[in-house]
């Protein structure tokens, strides 16, 4: 499986700086022939609440990451690490063109020409949580099965599965429908073989060795962020020696985020913005506060 | 024709390119130092129960009046059995930092009388200042050449007029290579009051926040979380400087791979400028932690980060400072027009 998805990923025949241009004449392609689905504010929604019952919680997500969403909250409830993936998006069904809406001043573009903004499709997803603050990875487990099963059930989307190492969850991509609307097998961007020397390196250094190592093995940009660039990070310049020899990137990244005393996560996110072969690997501090992610 | 080339180069480069940099929103000042100390000793410092009232002039002379209790330094010595207290006037003093040493003499025998034999003679005491509040710390108490180790606290000391604070723009910091990191210097007010080495706290309460913090953020957005404003550790008040204190504010990092640099392109290739990043930041001066007196949140101070078509602007409490910076977003399209041109073409 992975294989297979690595294959196709090495095929790629372009140099890698052509792949942004690249990835733009992809997505005005898609629009130009009408794959693209009509903007719609409705089809771009991103929203995740948890509403408290007395016997259980109530979690409604409408988003483009449902998965995503939930395991934000999921994190600030429980305390576990929950890492997801995106799946790698090329049905123009799953995506959605938000220009219209969100691009300032976009009414002064004549139709047909005005820049395109390409973000997942949003879907909804709701799922009942005990109202006990505690849950054990067993129990986490099986949510995140109910999650991933309910995401299933979806026309559109990813699907996924999850993984658990040590106490730490992952989210990560099992199919998506190819160009032609056909569910295909994926695997994990992060299951990607890496190497990286040992060497004295900022702990954000090391998340950007492991981002351009993947990058490298599977032909794609990966970019990295750390937090928000705006918020406050304490101890932002810890050094850490950590290296790899021929060990997948999410082994590499658990073993990264353990360099940081504040527990830590990720998000992987296919960045279609800017193209289809464009990610974004957000590392931040595990969420506390629930009220902070239910955006 | 250089801009074009300029602009693919940049372009070329962006989803590549990884930022490196600390990060902060508000760093606090780059002036914290060893050098940091309390400058404040005026007011009454409690030693083991004894009332230590202290005030020096600009000058650094001390003047003042120690009271013992007999519960207190004297029954920790304990060769004052007979002493019911007894009050010193301060002959000398001297400041080294935050580290201050006075001495005492019976009350009595200043004007003239004798001293009373049942209590020490001469007091003094080395007191070291410590944060945060410098209104508590180590003391080594001495009567009549005996000494011992002492913990000293004061009340928290505030003005008797509100505080306050002035903002004024101080460029940006080019110096420790963050040219999209505005600084500000802030005076506490009043300055009659000396609030040197002791810190300011910020805290961005959920409650007191704006309804939206980020409005360059969209649903859905494949690169960044929105941002929401998170407080950092206290801004140092520079010792004896006129109550001054450095709040920078923007991104660490210079250069094409930095996070900031990474974001304002990000947001303007989006086409979600002109957009803000919006924060209410509450200030408190600190106190000894479980000073009895209420934390008072004595300046409020509204925070816009702004991306504009081609400017990068921050302001802080309505004072802003602006520059060009990066590729604005006119540049950014007739980039990507010009690449997509070459390409289709081969011209």
């Amino acid at each position: 499986m992975a294989n297979q998805h690595m294959e196709s990923k090495s095929r790629h025949p372009f140099p890698s700086h052509f792949r942004t241009p690249l990835a733009w004449i992809f997505i005005l392609a898609l629009l130009i022939g009408g794959y693209a689905r009509a903007d719609s504010v409705s089809l771009n929604a991103d929203s995740a609440k948890l509403i408290y019952g007395s016997d259980s919680d109530t979690l409604t997500i409408d988003s483009g990451r449902p998965l995503m969403r939930a395991a934000l909250i999921l994190q600030a409830l429980y305390g576990y690490v929950i890492t997801y993936e995106d799946p790698w998006y090329s049905n123009s069904d799953d995506v959605v063109d938000i220009a219209p809406s969100t691009i300032k001043g976009y009414s002064a573009f004549k139709p047909g020409n005005g820049p395109k903004l390409i973000v997942p499709r949003s879907s909804q997803l709701s799922i009942k949580l005990p109202a006990s603050k505690k849950l054990s990875q067993d129990e986490l487990f099986g949510r995140l099965q109910d999650l991933v099963k309910l995401q299933k059930s979806k026309p559109r989307g990813g699907h996924f599965q999850v993984l658990q190492t040590g106490d730490s969850f992952h989210i990560i991509p099992a199919e998506a429908r190819d160009r032609n609307g056909n569910w295909s097998t994926q695997s994990s961007l992060l299951d990607t073989v890496i190497s990286l020397p040992q060497e004295d390196r900022t702990e954000s250094k090391l998340y950007l060795a492991i981002a351009g190592a993947v990058s490298a093995a599977a032909k794609v940009s990966m970019t990295v962020v750390v937090n928000h660039p705006l918020s406050y990070s304490s101890k932002s310049d810890l050094h850490t020696n950590v290296g790899a020899s021929n060990e997948t990137a999410r082994s590499v990244l658990m073993r990264a985020l353990s360099v940081h005393p504040t527990k830590r996560t990720w998000t992987l996110m296919q960045t279609t913005e800017s193209g289809p072969n464009v990610f974004s690997l957000n590392v931040m501090d595990i969420p506390t506060n629930v009220a902070a992610v239910s955006y | 024709m250089h801009t074009n080339s300029r602009i693919k180069r940049l372009l070329r480069k962006l989803p590549l390119s990884l930022g490196a940099g600390a990060i902060c929103l508000l760093s606090y000042a780059s002036g914290v130092s060893a050098s940091q100390s309390c400058s404040d000793v005026t007011g009454t410092w409690g030693i083991a129960g004894d009332s230590w009232d202290l005030s020096h002039d600009a000058n650094g002379k001390f003047a003042g009046i120690i009271g013992l209790v007999p519960g207190g330094t004297l029954a920790a010595i304990g060769k004052y059995p007979k002493c019911m207290g007894g009050q010193y006037a301060i002959i000398g003093g001297s400041r080294n930092g935050a580290t201050v040493g006075v001495s005492g003499v019976q009350l009595g025998t200043v004007t003239g009388g004798q001293p009373n034999p049942d209590c020490p003679t001469n007091v003094s005491a080395s007191l070291t200042m410590a944060q945060p509040g410098c209104d508590h710390g180590a003391a080594i108490a001495t009567l009549d050449g005996r000494g011992i180790s002492q913990q000293w606290r004061s009340q928290c000391k505030v003005p008797t007029s509100p505080i306050g604070e002035v903002t004024t723009p101080d460029g940006w910091d080019t110096a420790n290579n963050n040219p999209i990191k505005a600084v500000f210097k802030a005076t506490v007010q009043p300055t009659s009051f000396n609030f040197g080495g002791r810190f300011v706290q910020e805290d961005f309460p959920a409650d007191a926040q704006p309804a939206k913090t980020d409005t360059c953020w969209y649903p859905n957005n494949g690169h960044y979380n929105p941002y929401t404003p998170a407080p950092k550790p206290g801004h140092y008040v520079d010792s004896d400087a006129g109550n001054r204190y450095e709040d920078d504010i923007g991104f660490d990092g210079a250069g094409n791979d930095s996070f900031g640099y990474q974001l304002i392109v990000f947001y303007r290739s989006s086409g979600t400028i002109p957009c803000s990043f919006l924060a209410t930041q509450k200030m408190t001066m600190d106190c000894a932690q479980n000073d009895p007196l209420p934390v008072v949140v004595f300046q409020t101070n509204p925070l816009v980060l702004t991306i504009s078509d081609a400017n990068w602007s921050v302001s802080r409490n309505g004072v802003p400072q602006s520059e060009l910076y990066a590729p604005s977003r006119t540049d950014i399209k007739s980039g990507v027009l010009h690449m997509l041109w070459k390409m289709m073409t081969g011209h």
